[in-house]
């Protein structure tokens, strides 16, 4: 097998977290590429969560794929809401304790999904037990590892003395132990991960005797029926991260120096990672702050203040989050402050979705203001992207002196990869235009240059003020000011137009006279091209045009390509209204009519897509995606 | 000759649940993880009227059969005459907080 789809059902706070990350580090030890993305419901311990993910042997794999070959099933739940994503010949590890349970006794199914699930099971005939469905399951192809947990638990017991307190974190080694030995990995991989996850202790001597148990137990009775082929792609060194940490680690690269947050989800968790790596001495003097403020207006103000110091600073938040940031960032753009938001979608509107994903915020932010400012807006398609994004936010803000903002979705924030180590001779942080001794005719907005002579607070006195101002910073809302200094700001976007080169706005994959022409962003980048490769085995040539900054737009790319394809274009994206084919129309003057959209939370699958795209080919204009639990 | 029968570890005045997992338990008496259908030469019977102390008490009780959480008096009453194991207590998990991804 060239690569595994697998999934890992449970319950959230059960251990579900520990059986994907042993896996991974397991599967990436053995110089196997890997991707996974975590679904979770909103911070409810027991709620049901599951880790899609797939293990390659020639790539480091960016798309996620249905059906899957493997699903280790820490509960009924999973099992229950995952068997219509199994393939043919698919191997099932669940609880066979649970045999009697029925889907109407498991409290955390959502009713909606209890009603689809049900719904199907009468259609197929099957009982409510899992039993019955496992029996199902057996009949028709799929193959079923039943183990007691309790048993194997029990037998532990008496050879050791289980830490009550960590109990889960035997149940996440039933299941890496059984995936292990039904993949084929070696031990000694295996041994890495989960000693890597455990650290010390008894914790980790009893789960290494564990798995080894329970590996034995399956291997002894189903072999290593999903063996990978032997890996082939020569990686070199790899990191294992999720988006967020990715970010995390460009802005350490990009000589951030203050990151101030106040927690949200799915932006929460860089500020985390950033914070383990905050190390002060006594006079403040360190790598870098992590400020948690108590709520986004302050933090993109305190942002903002570390900025007019000459730090060099990002906010983190997601939509709800960053329209509290939006007076900020007016303030900032005017006042020439440079800061950038690192802003991650989830699916809204308010609360939405908190745990889910979507590309639906990027119209608010392209648009989002009081009044007018020049802003830069970039888009990060992938961990690689994220990293180099996070660099060159932060170069861009101080060399145009703006509000930059970095849109990152939930499932690239949530996906862990398998990623190379990025050539880092590559990174240069660029400060821009910065005064060291302002004499005394120093101005700090002068007229001279649409980006002004920078100098910080603390090296002379500099006027700020929330209203409009002359060149000194001092209030000044005088008719021929006002039209001097809006002209001198707004001209920053005309800079960013003649500096900022088409092949940094916007990426072209695939092939170079195709059938077809997908046009995305963000997330979608993975699934286009894994798409790309299946439709060209149904004999399709289809390009991906994959747009990494909407200011500045990539408008004679887009305007090129769309003259050329414009009956073959379809717009591709994680929202309803197409909003990357309504900012082509704004800033392009293209009309992409066909479309295939998402807006279910969940991610575009490779497979989907390439479904969707052969019935546009066959006329149909617009595709929306349901496909995912 | 009738053997005396052993009260279940699901039935013991000792047991604590897993928050998570019902089918693995803990021994206040023993220290440690024990399985709900375990047989116990030491296991008490829970006492009705402490369980009802500790309902007005907690305001709540949680029935480790049915899996459910029960606040109504009425309620508790129909769970204890059926011979239910009601409980306020549960086994410390100290690690379900980093297998839970915020969600905020
Ligand atoms: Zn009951």
């Amino acid at each position: 097998m060239k690569s595994l789809n697998y999934l890992l059902g449970g319950p959230q706070g059960g251990g579900l977290e520990t059986s994907s990350q042993v896996l991974s580090w397991a599967f990436a030890k053995s110089g196997y590429g890997v991707i996974s993305d975590r679904e979770y419901y909103s911070n409810i311990v027991g709620r049901h969560s599951y880790i899609h993910a797939k293990a390659d042997s020639e790539e480091l794999p960016k798309d996620l794929q249905y059906p899957v070959k493997l699903l280790g099933a820490m509960d009924a739940e999973s099992v229950f809401t995952h068997f219509t994503d199994l393939d043919s010949g698919a191997y099932v590890i669940y609880n066979s304790d649970l045999n009697s349970t029925r889907l109407s006794q498991i409290p955390s199914v959502e009713p909606e999904v209890g009603e689809k699930i049900l719904k199907i099971l009468k259609k197929l005939n099957i009982e409510q037990d899992l039993g019955s469905l496992v029996n199902y399951l057996k009949d028709n192809g799929v193959n079923v590892v039943g183990l007691s947990y309790r048993d194997l638990l029990s037998e532990l017991q008496k050879k050791t003395n289980i830490v009550a307190a960590q109990a889960s974190r035997y149940i996440s080694t039933i299941i890496i132990g059984a995936s292990a030995a039904l993949v084929g990995i070696d031990p000694e991989a295996v041994k890495y991960g989960l000693t890597r996850r455990f650290k010390s202790g008894p914790v980790l001597e009893h789960n290494l005797t564990f798995s080894e148990i329970v590996s034995e137990i399956v291997s002894s009775n189903f072999g290593s029926p999903l063996k990978l082929d032997p890996p082939r792609g020569n990686f070199g060194r790899l990191m294992i991260v999720s988006g967020n940490d990715i970010v995390a680690m460009g802005k350490v690269v990009g000589g951030l120096r203050m990151q101030t947050y106040y927690p949200i989800t799915p932006a929460a968790d860089e500020s985390f990672t950033l914070e383990e790596h905050e190390r002060l001495g006594e006079a403040g003097i360190g790598s870098l702050t992590v400020f948690q403020l108590e709520d986004e207006l302050a933090a993109v103000n305190a942002a903002i203040g570390a900025s007019l110091t000459g730090t060099r600073v990002a906010a983190a938040t997601s939509g709800p989050g960053f329209d509290l940031m939006v007076e900020g960032l007016g303030w900032a753009g005017m006042n020439e402050a440079p800061v950038v938001i690192t802003y991650y979608q989830r699916g809204g509107p308010s609360t939405g979705q908190p745990t889910r994903g979507g590309q639906s915020d990027l119209l608010s932010s392209v648009f989002a203001s009081h009044g007018e400012y020049p802003r830069m807006v970039l888009a990060s398609g992938d961990h690689e992207e994220a990293f180099w994004d996070a660099i060159d936010a932060l170069n861009y803000a101080e060399v145009y002196q703006i509000p930059v903002i970095h849109l990152v979705d939930k499932f690239l924030a949530n996906t862990i990869r398998s990623v190379a180590f990025p050539d880092l001779s590559k990174a240069y942080i660029n400060r821009g235009k910065i005064v060291q001794e302002p004499g005394k005719d120093y101005k700090r907005f002068s007229f001279e240059s649409p980006v002004s002579p920078r100098a910080f607070l603390g090296k002379t006195l500099v006027w700020y003020t929330g209203d409009e101002h002359n060149e000194e910073g001092h209030i000044s809302e005088e008719p021929e000011n006002r039209i001097k200094i809006m002209n001198k700001r707004m001209e920053k976007l005309e800079l960013i137009e003649q500096e900022v080169p088409e092949e940094r706005r916007v990426s072209i994959y695939g092939d170079e006279s195709p059938d077809v022409v997908l046009y995305g962003w963000g997330f979608v980048k993975g699934a286009a091209l894994g798409a790309i490769k299946m439709l060209k085995e149904e004999g399709v040539k289809a390009m991906y045009v994959h747009v990494r900054t909407f200011i500045p737009f990539p408008k004679n790319t887009v305007k090129n390509i769309y003259s050329k394809y414009k009956d073959v274009m379809i717009d591709v994206e994680h929202n309803y209204l197409g909003q990357a084919a309504v900012l082509a129309s704004a800033f392009a003057n293209v009309e992409i009519k066909k479309h295939i959209l998402k807006y279910t939370g969940r991610p575009i699958y490779s497979n989907e897509l390439k479904n969707a795209v052969m019935r546009i080919l066959k006329g149909s204009e617009k595709e929306v995606l349901e496909y995912g639990a | 000759m009738h053997e005396k029968v052993l009260m279940k570890c699901i039935n013991c005045a000792y047991y604590r649940q897993h928050p998570i997992y019902d089918f693995i338990g803990y021994c206040e008496k023993k220290g440690s993880v024990v399985f709900p259908e375990e047989s116990c030469k030491d296991a008490i019977s829970i006492v009705k009227e402490e369980t009802e102390k500790l309902f007005e008490n907690y305001g709540w009780a949680y029935c480790i059969e049915c899996g459910s959480v029960l606040f109504d008096r009425n309620e508790l009453d129909k769970h204890i005459s059926l011979g239910h194991s009601l409980t306020q207590k549960f086994l410390e998990d100290e690690v379900a907080i980093y297998e839970s991804p915020g969600g905020d």
